[in-house]
């Protein structure tokens, strides 16, 4: 047996090389934004996910299909000018093509998944699934999980120095590179969890926003979340930054669509 | 050798391309979204090409500021009346599963905004948010209640279709937008 490969590791290195999704199973969730009052939770779930963010190989299959999506091809209507912009021309850079693809508007994140027979995440969708642990379904208040990611957040972005090829133990989902790796685009980024919450402070911020029975956060100790929800906040759909990837959800089985990102 | 061909004839169409269809970089009708109008027509947002468009997103069982947000396009309305501004007006719903043509249609009566260069629109739920992407609007539905919280937000496009001003804010003031 010595110097063979396990059927276990084996079995992980298939399914790494397939890019299954994952079957997100039903549950109650309650994000630290977006619940009114008298709601303790949102119905989430019976979804599939990507278990691994969008790679940059897989993003260079889907230039290479739709040209329109070559970086320089892109309007300003779409992406910012650093759209791929660590990319060698049409090609991630050598060495770098496991790496989550990064430099991609929310735009080309959407184009990319509807390509795939998917769409981007809801942001409650994301967070129902980012918040377990490797063994928890849910550990946002699992102060030790929270300080992780936390520690993750404080640490200046390296771009692509901070980057490695996609891939971790999974998470009690079976999902992976959920934190420390990318921030990650959502089909409703730009919802306005964080504005709502300061429109209590005056008449003059109403007038920005509507909306009748809005909370602030449910959870005030996960701080990490809220950071979250502040970077995102904080995005536009045009931006192309070097430390947002995304992966893509489904509606029904990857595998009836054909295909999986 | 194919793909190098391909990538060849890519780059050349690249080139190509642009200058054919000669729209402006930054134009809303280069996004492929479909409406429906309160009158039922399916409508692209290009058909006001060549005139300005003063367009925003509110939906009709909005209790608390779309009707303040309809009251400011009146009164830019008026004020465009008085300078001889020749523009379109499209309202687009926020909520593609209530406001079906029918209610657009109803709402308009009720309220009275029967103008004939006054639209409103909805479409699927996917062109809703590629809209309100393109135009920086935040929004978001309460699941359970379907209640949408939203920026108050006006917007004037060009005659290429570009954001040529944005209001954003109720108190906003329009003596500039034109």
């Amino acid at each position: 047996m010595s110097g063979t490969i396990g059927w276990a590791p084996a079995l992980l290195l298939l399914l790494a090389a397939t890019g299954a999704a994952v079957r997100v199973p039903a549950g109650e969730f309650a994000p630290l934004f977006g619940l009114d009052k008298g709601q303790a939770a949102f119905r989430v779930g019976g979804y599939w996910l990507d278990r691994v963010p969008v790679t940059r190989e897989r993003y260079a299959a889907f230039v290479s299909a739709h040209p329109e999506w070559r970086r320089g091809a892109v309007p300003a209507l779409y992406a910012d000018g650093r759209y791929l912009e660590n990319w060698d021309g049409d090609r991630p850079r050598a060495g770098q093509e496991h790496y989550p693809v990064t430099h991609v508007s929310w735009f080309a994140a959407a184009a990319y998944c509807r390509d795939r027979g998917g769409r981007l995440p809801t942001t409650l969708e994301w967070e129902y699934v980012a918040a377990a642990s490797r063994t928890a379904p849910n550990a946002s208040k699992d102060r030790a999980f929270t300080e992780r990611i936390l520690g993750w957040y404080t640490r200046p972005s390296r771009g692509d120095l901070g980057l490695a090829p996609v891939g971790e133990t999974p998470n009690w989902f079976g999902v992976e590179n959920l934190h420390g790796m990318v921030w990650e685009w959502t089909s409703d980024f730009n919802a306005s969890f964080i504005t709502a919450d300061n429109r209590a402070d005056g008449d003059t911020s109403r007038n920005f926003f509507c909306g009748a029975g809005v909370t602030g956060a449910a959870r005030r100790e996960d701080y990490a979340a809220f950071m979250r929800y502040a970077m995102r906040s904080s995005l536009g759909a045009t931006f192309t930054l070097g430390n947002v990837g995304f992966r893509c959800a489904y509606d029904r089985t990857p595998e009836a669509a054909g295909r999986a990102s | 050798m194919r793909g190098s061909v391909r990538r060849r004839l890519a780059a050349l169409a690249a080139m190509v391309v642009p200058a054919v269809a000669a729209v402006a970089a930054g134009s809303l009708y280069q996004a492929p979204l479909t409406w429906r109008s309160d009158a039922g027509d399916a409508v692209t947002l290009d058909r006001w090409k060549g005139r300005p468009v003063v367009l925003t997103m509110v939906f009709t069982s909005c209790q608390a500021t779309c009707p303040a947000t309809m009251a400011k396009l009146r009164t830019i309305q008026e004020k465009f009346d008085r300078e001889k501004i020749d523009a379109q007006f499209a309202i687009v719903s926020f909520d593609p599963a209530r406001d079906v043509p029918e209610r657009l249609a109803s709402y308009r009566r009720e309220t009275g905004h029967t103008r004939a260069n006054w639209t409103f629109l909805v479409g699927s739920e996917e062109d809703t948010r590629m809209l309100a992407m393109l135009l920086g609007i935040k929004y978001s539905r309460n699941p359970i209640s379907g209640d949408i919280m939203h920026d108050n937000k006006i917007v004037l496009l060009n005659g290429e279709g570009e954001v040529a001003k944005e209001l954003l804010g109720l108190d906003a003031s329009i003596e500039d937008f034109r």
